[in-house]
């Protein structure tokens, strides 16, 4: 496997970073560097008030500490990891708990010598109930509707009247976690305050974040190997270099094309467009798709479809094979997220002749484009109300599986046992077959109820870390999180999945030429007749409710 | 002969369009990551073979729990649903038989109108099923499609037959058992295929049900590699492991493990097939 990875442009894109951070926008999405818990304006808020404190755990030293957001970086796992907790979290009573999970079911804890391992060191059994992701919100509902949930439950967010469900079923945390009453529990005091936003609902703290960060920010990679082979530079300073070089690298004689899909979310980065939904100084949302520059979007992505630049399956097509296509050399550039750096050098089956590139995408002005940042969790967890002790014990559990990275207790949640389900390769923990059905890095979705910071970390590929650490310090602080995030719309959850597949149909219609680029103004007033201006208006009422 | 020579190539495309598939199928799960990369997906002859994509999904055993699972449900559900299929549509295909009429509404009425999903988890909580076998097989165990086929079939049978029966002195349980039982082995062994391979291909219902996942039958743990999508070690984990075989070949070794079993009972009840849908339908 090939670690090899260009840093060409990340460097470019950093000799313009700092001078971005001055740039202010007349719009802007949420600050792209509150993820620390630092933010003096999410400290303002009325909300704030309910937020646990944010206490970065030390105990472990990362090779570079991430700042604003950034994750820390470990270039190896670190040596010899030690014990972070003195005691086992559980009381004896099982513990239930339900969520879905996006990998193979793992085997159950008779026949899982890590679950069995996994039950002993917390002190209580683990009685997961695991859903496929796909179908956990019909679980989830049918659930909900029988009383069944467990003690401990991933929530659907997208379960209508969520914040009614959450005040009636689920335990208040407000008085467990809220401030510095978070110290009691270390490992999610090390969680960041972005992300506990997110577990907020009627102004009280409703569940613990399963945080994700920056990770799943979208970004242009590229096969910086095919580039070379070709004679082209894969870094570009406009949209008329990306362009360009999308000429350059396609070759349909060969069936070979330059971008896998329309890269959507960096073209509008880089026309200036913020993340998904803006508030200005007077409280006004406004979305992304409302904005001019978002049908100069259109044109552009228009213009490579037509051009024949795009893979001819890529507008619409499944996220999975445009993976495919890059990985086999079908397609030398991809929009993805930080999380499928690892993908793409598992996928790698040129050994050391492959090489990846992560690109900074520049803005209009030439600086880095704003990218739009991942959303800080994946989704969050609740608990059943329950008696104070209860709940006490419960969190010390969650606690216990939010150990963060280099510590004893993660290295075995996420490995599982020496000689069982993984092995050393110097300090590196390396699954075995076993290990990948059995543990929390293999199958084991224990991760869904909780999980630690994630951290920049790539077994044997420390250069692939410092590459990924690179471009984040150039396109992070350049970032923006959408401003809706933290608020609740019930208006979104009940109509939001229709309008994304109307824009999307749209948008692709475009793309396909099927629809001329002003049809786009009808889209947008059949969204806002539709329910987009009914979520802006509850976007906009809740966001006053936090001023 | 040159008809026959062009029936014979018309035949041989037809049967390449229908094994070519099944051909790649099996194929691809025997692939390595470079055949599958370097066919796009889609490998139609392996230059070499390898197992790692079936040693992917039996290890752990959980697949192999799963299959036994569902055999188990296969085999007891099809059972439970035609010894109550076939005396509901004997007692709905006997004129005069107590409240026949309002019955055979109630039957007719599930093929118009099903119950939802919360309800039928609500009616499988209060009768204490959840996390129980019964719970897989019960809810689906009667089709009233299946029972108004079988009726019919029923009502096919000449009237002879049983009233001599009668004047013999037997009663419906003996005219159940020894005469219309043995008169419609067909038809029985099409409506068994139906609810064999309705119990074979269930996930929902274990999706609602089944908290343990070790009671989970073939298809539900198989829906976790195929919906999912998902590519162990090469998603955001940053797990190092030895060997993880293409996501495309385990799809594919996974259709091969779901759809033997069943296409291995084909063939024996391929004879009564045509025969006992036919007797079924049109005597309705």
């Amino acid at each position: 496997m090939s670690s090899s990875i260009s840093r060409r442009t990340v460097l470019r894109g950093g000799l313009g970073g700092l001078a971005a951070l001055a740039a202010a926008p007349v719009l802007a999405s949420c600050s792209g560097s509150s993820s620390g818990g630092d933010d003096p304006s999410a400290a303002a808020s009325a909300a704030a008030s309910v937020l646990p404190s944010y206490i970065p755990y030390q105990g472990v030293q990362p090779d570079i500490t991430g700042e604003g957001g950034i994750p820390n970086v470990f270039f190896a796992y670190p040596a010899d990891p030690q014990p972070a907790t003195t005691e086992k979290p559980g009381d004896g009573s099982p513990i239930s708990a339900s969520m879905g999970t996006f990998a193979p079911i793992p085997p159950t804890a008779d026949r899982n010598p890590y679950w069995a391992e996994l039950n002993e060191r917390v002190g209580s059994e683990l009685q997961l109930s695991i859903t496929p992701g796909a179908d956990y919100p019909q679980r989830f509902a049918t659930a909900v509707a029988g009383d069944n949930l467990g003690d401990i439950f991933n929530v659907d967010d997208s379960l209508s009247q969520l914040p009614q469900f959450l005040e009636a079923k689920c335990q208040d945390l407000t008085e467990f976690l809220a401030g510095d009453a978070i110290a009691d529990y270390p490992f999610l005091a090390n969680l960041p305050t972005d992300s506990w936003r997110g577990t907020v609902y009627n102004g009280r703290l409703y569940g613990l974040p399963v945080q994700r960060g920056i990770t799943g920010s979208q970004i242009i990679f590229t096969r910086d190997d095919l580039f070379e082979a070709r004679g082209v530079d894969p870094s570009f300073g406009s949209l008329d270099e990306f362009l360009q070089l999308c000429r350059d690298m396609t070759d349909t004689q060969a069936n070979v094309w330059a971008l896998t899909e329309v890269p959507f979310v960096v073209l509008q980065a880089m026309l200036g467009i913020q993340n998904e939904w803006m508030v200005d100084a007077s409280g006004s949302f406004t979305h992304a798709l409302e904005v001019p520059e978002q049908k100069d979007a259109l044109e552009f992505g228009r213009k490579l479809v037509e051009e024949g630049l795009v893979h001819p399956d890529g507008v619409g097509g499944a996220n999975a094979d445009a993976k495919a296509w890059f990985s086999q050399g079908s397609a030398a550039v991809i929009e993805d997220t930080y999380t499928a750096v690892a993908g793409f050098f598992a996928r790698n089956t040129i050994g050391d002749a492959y090489r990846l590139g992560l690109q900074v995408a520049p803005g209009p002005d030439g600086e880095p484009a704003p990218m739009w940042q991942g959303m800080p969790n994946n989704s969050f967890t609740s608990l059943a109300q329950a008696d104070p002790d209860r709940i006490r014990m419960l969190l010390k559990v969650l606690d216990w599986l939010a150990a963060p990275f280099g510590t004893e207790e993660h290295l075995f949640r996420s490995y599982g046992i020496e000689g069982v389900t993984f092995e050393l390769d110097g300090t590196e923990p390396v699954l075995n077959q076993d290990g990948l059905a059995y543990t929390a890095n293999g199958a084991f979705p224990v991760e869904y109820l909780v999980d630690a910071p994630k951290e920049t970390y790539f077994p044997g590929m420390p250069d692939v870390a410092q590459a990924v650490y690179d471009h984040q310090a150039v396109a992070v602080p350049a970032s923006s999180l959408t401003a809706s995030w933290g608020l609740y719309s019930e208006s979104q959850g009940r109509v939001g999945g229709q309008l994304s597949t109307m824009l999307n149909d749209a948008r692709n219609g475009i793309l396909l030429g099927r629809e001329p680029v002003d049809s786009w103004d009808d889209t947008v007033a059949s969204w806002r007749s539709g329910g987009g201006d009914d979520i802006r208006a509850e976007y906009e009422e809740a966001y006053a409710a936090q001023q | 002969m040159p008809a026959r020579v062009l029936k014979g190539i018309a035949l041989t495309v037809i049967c390449a369009l229908v094994i070519i598939p099944f051909v790649g199928i099996l194929s691809t799960s025997v692939a390595s990551r470079e055949q599958v990369n370097a066919a796009g997906g889609f490998v139609l002859l392996p230059s070499s073979v390898t197992l790692d994509a079936y040693r992917s999904i039996f290890a752990g055993g959980v697949v192999s729990q799963a299959m036994l699972v569902s055999i188990g449900i296969t085999l007891v559900g099809t059972a439970v649903s035609l010894v109550a299929s076939t005396m509901l549509a004997y007692a709905l295909s006997r004129h005069g038989s107590f409240g026949q009429k309002p019955m055979l509404m109630l039957v007719l009425l599930t093929l118009l109108f099903s119950p939802g999903m919360i309800p039928n988890y609500l009616v499988v909580k209060e009768f204490g099923l959840l996390d129980s076998y019964w719970a897989l097989i019960l809810p689906t165990a009667l089709s009233g499609f299946n029972v108004i086929v079988l009726r019919a079939f029923f009502m096919g049978v000449p009237a002879e037959l049983t009233d001599s029966a009668r004047i013999d002195g037997a009663g419906h349980l003996t005219i159940f058992t020894r005469i219309m039982l043995p008169l419609s082995k067909a038809v029985l062994a099409v409506i068994g295929l139906f609810y064999a391979v309705g119990y074979w291909n269930a996930f929902f219902n274990a999706l609602l049900y089944m908290n343990d996942s070790s009671k989970w039958p073939l298809q539900l743990v198989l829906r976790t590699y195929v919906v999912n999508n998902a590519e162990l070690g090469a998603s955001d984990l940053g797990a190092t492991v030895d060997v993880v075989p293409p996501q495309a070949s385990v799809q594919m070794a996974i259709l091969v493990v779901t759809i033997v079993p069943i296409l291995i009972v084909y063939p024996f009840l391929q004879k009564h097939f045509a025969k006992g849908v036919l007797t079924g339908a049109v005597k309705g």
